[in-house]
């Protein structure tokens, strides 16, 4: 779910004492790790007591060993993933590194949330042509009411990252590609 | 069980040391032996050494991690308020918009709740066993938070109104001189702020009859 800010002044109840504050949640323009990591505990506690659907993904960047992430890169991928998101979806960093990026998508059964992953990868790819960064691997993961902690849903993304990758490639690639096609 | 590296470089250096120790007293009536025992030893402190020197190389490693899960855990922190340890007024407001956009899109069900100790001039004591309640018994879907002057709140996923009779009939049970006041999403409005009014504007009444 994407956060809104409004100036305090029209929530009062909402106004940080001491400098606390929905800013607090963010690193960069999206939720920061240990916040999304937090909320993805509750959210599959909640998906599991009441039976309802719930999807994750997670975006990894492909990268040479000598290769790191540019600040426009990170960015841009930033930016594709809240395009991607609806309003009640949860957008955040998947690690302390800002590399990987995670999706928490409520309520979402698995159709929609292979549509959900396929509209992401597009968008990454839309990102990744201005500025010519690395491919993404795309992992999804649904039915998470299955899983009963936080470190099973890590591994089976990592799973599923290895195996069943939806890859968003640099423009280059791509072309290639389709040429071979 | 696992021995830390640090552990096997101090048992290779006793070792090397032990056998340095044999030779020296070898030395004295079978030089071959001595020349193979020193030869041992050389080897042990070198293996020690070795050990020792990968053991400080991982160092700022676990020391990074260490501090990292300490940053994280304290960041955690932010969400709280410091003296209930229940979550912080705007971290509430924020979550409460959260709930009713969900509530809205998906058509669920949810409930806010408010809950004041029975008397306003109640101490500290009193917020503190309501504060205790709050998060020894809501689920742990829900999100129990403290907005000051001695008014708790609790929203409440997928709850129907007809459902938070069974809380508060729980929570009396326990503590006696207690106010409360519930607003349900759809019938009492479709925002975080209907709601609040809502259950404050009953609240209000409750206290005043």
């Amino acid at each position: 779910m994407r956060l809104r800010f409004r100036p305090p002044e029209s929530r009062p109840e909402a106004a940080p004492p001491g400098g606390h504050g929905p800013h607090l949640l963010r690193d960069g323009a999206l939720l920061a790790s240990w916040y999304i990591q937090h909320r993805l505990e509750e959210e599959v506690q909640r998906a599991r007591r009441y039976g309802r659907p719930l999807a994750v993904m997670q975006a990894s960047p492909v990268l040479r060993p000598d290769e790191a992430l540019s600040p426009a890169v990170v960015e841009n991928a930033a930016e594709a993933a809240m395009n991607a998101a609806r309003t009640t979806d949860l957008v955040g960093w998947a690690d302390e590194g800002r590399r990987d990026i995670l999706i928490i998508l409520p309520e979402t059964i698995a159709d929609i949330a292979r549509v959900a992953a396929a509209r992401w990868r597009d968008e990454m790819w839309l990102h990744g042509r201005r500025v010519d960064g690395p491919k993404w691997d795309i992992a999804l993961l649904h039915d998470l009411d299955e899983f009963t902690s936080r470190e099973l849903i890590d591994a089976a993304l990592q799973q599923r990252l290895e195996a069943e990758r939806i890859r968003a490639q640099r423009r280059a690639q791509y072309e290639d590609e389709e040429d071979v096609a | 069980m696992t021995i830390s590296r640090a552990r096997l470089a101090s048992a290779a250096l006793a070792l090397a040391v032990l056998v340095m120790a044999v030779a020296g007293i070898a030395a004295l009536f079978v030089p071959p032996i001595a020349v193979a025992a020193l030869a041992l030893a050389a080897a042990g402190l070198a293996g020690a050494s070795t050990l020792a020197r990968r053991d400080a190389s991982d160092a700022p490693a676990r020391l990074l991690e260490k501090v990292s899960e300490q940053a994280q855990s304290g960041r955690r922190l932010v969400i709280y308020e410091r003296e209930t340890g229940l979550f912080a007024h705007w971290y509430i407001a924020l979550r409460g918009e959260e709930e009713c956009d969900r509530a809205a899109r998906y058509k669920r069900p949810m409930s806010l709740m408010l809950v004041e100790p029975g008397s306003r001039d109640a101490g500290w004591e009193a917020r503190s066993k309501l504060a205790d309640w709050l998060s020894r018994n809501l689920r742990a879907t829900d999100v129990a938070g403290y907005l000051g002057n001695g008014r708790f709140i609790a929203i409440l996923p997928e709850t129907e109104q007809g459902s938070t009779p069974v809380v508060i009939e729980r929570l009396r049970s326990e503590i006696e001189s207690v106010e409360t006041s519930v607003a349900a999403f759809g019938k009492d409005g479709v925002s975080y702020e209907d709601l609040y009014r809502a259950a404050a504007n009953g609240l209000r009444a409750s206290v005043a009859a």
